[in-house]
C-alpha cells in the first residue's frame, strides 16, 4: 500500500497550489493516476485535482480551443471541438493511448506533467504550437509547450499547477499527421513523430516536426523544420520533392539523441525517426497538393 | 478516512487508509469480482465501472470514488464476437488443409504438396496421435520491421468434443498465446469419451507459420523469436548490406 498520511481534494486550481504549499511534508498532485500509481512516489500527502474544475474543453471568444489539464484522453478522443481541430489528429493520438479503461482516467495534464520523453500527447501538441497555462496561489502564467519540459521527467512547474492548454485558432487548419511504434510489453513509444504544415498558395509558411521517445524530453526538430520554410510544393517536380523530403527526414534523425535500452536500440529509434518523418511529410504534402489541385480545378 | 459510494446500486460506506486503491478496498470490504492480477492497468481483470465508465480499479485510489457510483461485474447483465483467429471444425487433415487454404485465400493445395507435412502430425506412443495445422496471412513493413497479422486459421484434431464452443475458445486462446511468443514475448492417452486435447497442439504452430510467412513476405529468415520489429528491421538491413 502507498504510505501516505492524507488524501486531500482541491476545489479550484489556486486551492490545489495552496494545499500543496501548506504541507505538512511533501505532497503530490494526483489527476488520473494511471502513471503515478504504477510506481507511487514517496510522499506525505496527495492533492487530488480531479474535482478542481479543470476538466472542461471550450472554445474561447477568439476561436482558440482550451483544454483543461484534467480532460481525460477518452474525452480528447471524442470531443467534437477536438475531433474537428486541425483534422482531428490530437483526437486520433488520444484514442490510441493505452487502453479504454486507462483513457477513461488518464488526463492530458498528467501525460504532460509526468514529462516522460515518450508522453503520447506531447508530439502532436508541440506540432500544434500548444500554449500551457500555469497557476500559482495568486498568479498565472502562460508559455509555449516547447518551454515546458526541462529534463527527463522534469517540467518547469515545481509546485505550481498546469491548469490547461490552448490551441490557437490560427493553427485550426494546420495539416497534421503523426505515427509511433510502441513496445508491446508496456505500450511505451519507441519513437513517435508528429508533423504539422501550414501552406499558403502552395508555399509552406510553417512546418513542425515534433518527436517523442528519442531524446531526454519531447522536442522539435527545428533544423529540419526550417529547411521546409518557404518551400513551394507546386514548383518542384515529384522527384525533387521526394528527395527534399528524404533530406529533411535525415536531418530530423540527426537532431535526436535516443536512449539505448531493452525496449529498443538507439540506432533503431533513430532510423524510425527518419522513416516516420519521411512518411508523414509525404502524406501531409500530398494531401496539401491534392487540395490545392482541387481548388485550382474549381476556379478554372 | 471514511468514504461514501454507491456500489452496485447500494449506498455503501467504507473506512479506508488514504493510500488504499479501489481494488484493495473492494477486497477488504466485499467479495465482489475485481481480481488482483497485473496491478499495472494492462490485464483488465480488475475492471469496474466508475460513474459508468470502465476503469482499472488497481489504478484508482479508493478516496477518489467518494460520492461516485462503482459497478463490479456482479452489477452487470451478461454476452460474444468474430476475431483474428478462425477455427476449423469437424475435418480430416486433408479437408482441414483444403478449408484452411480457402479461408486464407490461397490456391488449394493437396496435402502432399505442402512441405514437411509429416512433421505437422504428432506421433507419440504416450499420447493420442493428433494433427494441428496453422495458416497465417500477414504483412511486414520492411522499413520498420512491424508485422501486421491479418488472419490465422487453426485446425486441430481434438477428437470428440464434449463442448465444441469451449473447444473453439480453447484453440483460439492457444493460438493467441502461440502468436504472442512468435512476435512479442521475451522468455518464457485418450481421455473420457474419446476426448484428446485441443489446448496444447495449436500453441506450437503459430510461431513457425508466422516466421515462414515473414520469410515469404520480405525474404529474410528470422531464427530467433520473438520476431520483434527491431529484429526484422535488423535482418533486412543486414541482408541488404550483404548483397
Amino acid at each position: 500500500m502507498w504510505e501516505i498520511s492524507d488524501y486531500l481534494f482541491a476545489d479550484s486550481p489556486p486551492e490545489a497550489v495552496s494545499l500543496m504549499r501548506q504541507g505538512p511534508g511533501k505532497g503530490i498532485y494526483l489527476a488520473g493516476g494511471t502513471d503515478l500509481l504504477l510506481n507511487p512516489p514517496e510522499c506525505d500527502f496527495v492533492v487530488d485535482i480531479s474535482r478542481a474544475g479543470i476538466s472542461n474543453i471550450a472554445r474561447t471568444p477568439g476561436g482558440d480551443v482550451f483544454l483543461g489539464a484534467g480532460v481525460t484522453l477518452q474525452d480528447l478522443a471524442t470531443n467534437e471541438l477536438v475531433t474537428s481541430f486541425a483534422g482531428g489528429e490530437l483526437s486520433r493520438v488520444a484514442s490510441q493511448c493505452g487502453n479504454r479503461p486507462v483513457r477513461n482516467l488518464a488526463t492530458i495534464g498528467g501525460n504532460l506533467c509526468n514529462a516522460r520523453s515518450s508522453a503520447d500527447t506531447a508530439p502532436i501538441l508541440l506540432a500544434l504550437d500548444a500554449t500551457c497555462f500555469i497557476t500559482d496561489q495568486d498568479s498565472q502564467e502562460s508559455l509555449p509547450l516547447d518551454d515546458f519540459f526541462v529534463g527527463p521527467q522534469q517540467t518547469i512547474l515545481e509546485n505550481r499547477l498546469l491548469v490547461g492548454l490552448a490551441l490557437s485558432a490560427e493553427v485550426s487548419d494546420r495539416r497534421c499527421a503523426s505515427s509511433k511504434l510502441i513496445c508491446r510489453a508496456d505500450n511505451m513509444a519507441l519513437a513517435h513523430v508528429a508533423v504539422g504544415v501550414d501552406c499558403r498558395e502552395g508555399r509552406i509558411n510553417a512546418a513542425r516536426i515534433a518527436l517523442g521517445a528519442v531524446a531526454p524530453i519531447p522536442l522539435r526538430a527545428t533544423l529540419a523544420e526550417s529547411t521546409l520554410d518557404g518551400f513551394d510544393i507546386n514548383s518542384e517536380d515529384k522527384e525533387t520533392l521526394s528527395e527534399m523530403i528524404c533530406d529533411v527526414a535525415e536531418l530530423a534523425a540527426g537532431e535526436v539523441d535516443p536512449i539505448d535500452e531493452h525496449r529498443a536500440s538507439s540506432e533503431y529509434r533513430r532510423d524510425l525517426v527518419r522513416v516516420l518523418t519521411r512518411r508523414l511529410l509525404e502524406k501531409v504534402l500530398a494531401e496539401i497538393a491534392a487540395e490545392s489541385a482541387l481548388n485550382d480545378g474549381g476556379q478554372s | 478516512m471514511r468514504i461514501e459510494l454507491n456500489l452496485n446500486g447500494e449506498e455503501t460506506s467504507w473506512e479506508v487508509a488514504p493510500g488504499t486503491t479501489l481494488l484493495a478496498a473492494l477486497h477488504q470490504a466485499s467479495s465482489l469480482s475485481a481480481e488482483d492480477s497485473c496491478l499495472r492497468g494492462h490485464c483488465g481483470s480488475c475492471t469496474v465501472l466508475l460513474g459508468g465508465r470502465p476503469v482499472h480499479s488497481c489504478l484508482v485510489m479508493a478516496a477518489r470514488v467518494s460520492g461516485c457510483s462503482v459497478t463490479t461485474i456482479e452489477g452487470l447483465p451478461g454476452e460474444g464476437r468474430e476475431g483474428l483467429v478462425r477455427v476449423i471444425r469437424g475435418a480430416s487433415l486433408e479437408k482441414a488443409i483444403e478449408l484452411g487454404c480457402s479461408e486464407i485465400g490461397w490456391e488449394q493445395k493437396k496435402p502432399s504438396t505442402v512441405p514437411h507435412l509429416e512433421r505437422c502430425i504428432g506421433r507419440s506412443d504416450e499420447s493420442s496421435p493428433q494433427f494441428g495445422v496453422q495458416f497465417v496471412d500477414l504483412e511486414v513493413d520492411p522499413e520498420t520491421g512491424e508485422v501486421f497479422l491479418r488472419k490465422i486459421v487453426s485446425a486441430v484434431d481434438g477428437g470428440t468434443m464434449s463442448h465444441p464452443l469451449m473447444t473453439d475458445k480453447q484453440i483460439e486462446g492457444a493460438v493467441v498465446q502461440g502468436l504472442e511468443y512468435a512476435l512479442f514475448e521475451n522468455d518464457e492417452a485418450s481421455g473420457p469419451f474419446g476426448a484428446k486435447a485441443a489446448g496444447e497442439v495449436p500453441i506450437d504452430g503459430p510461431a513457425q507459420a508466422i516466421i515462414n510467412a515473414i520469410s515469404d513476405a520480405v525474404g529474410i529468415h528470422i531464427n530467433r523469436i520473438p520476431a520483434t520489429p527491431e529484429r526484422i528491421w535488423r535482418a533486412i538491413k543486414e541482408s541488404k548490406e550483404e548483397s
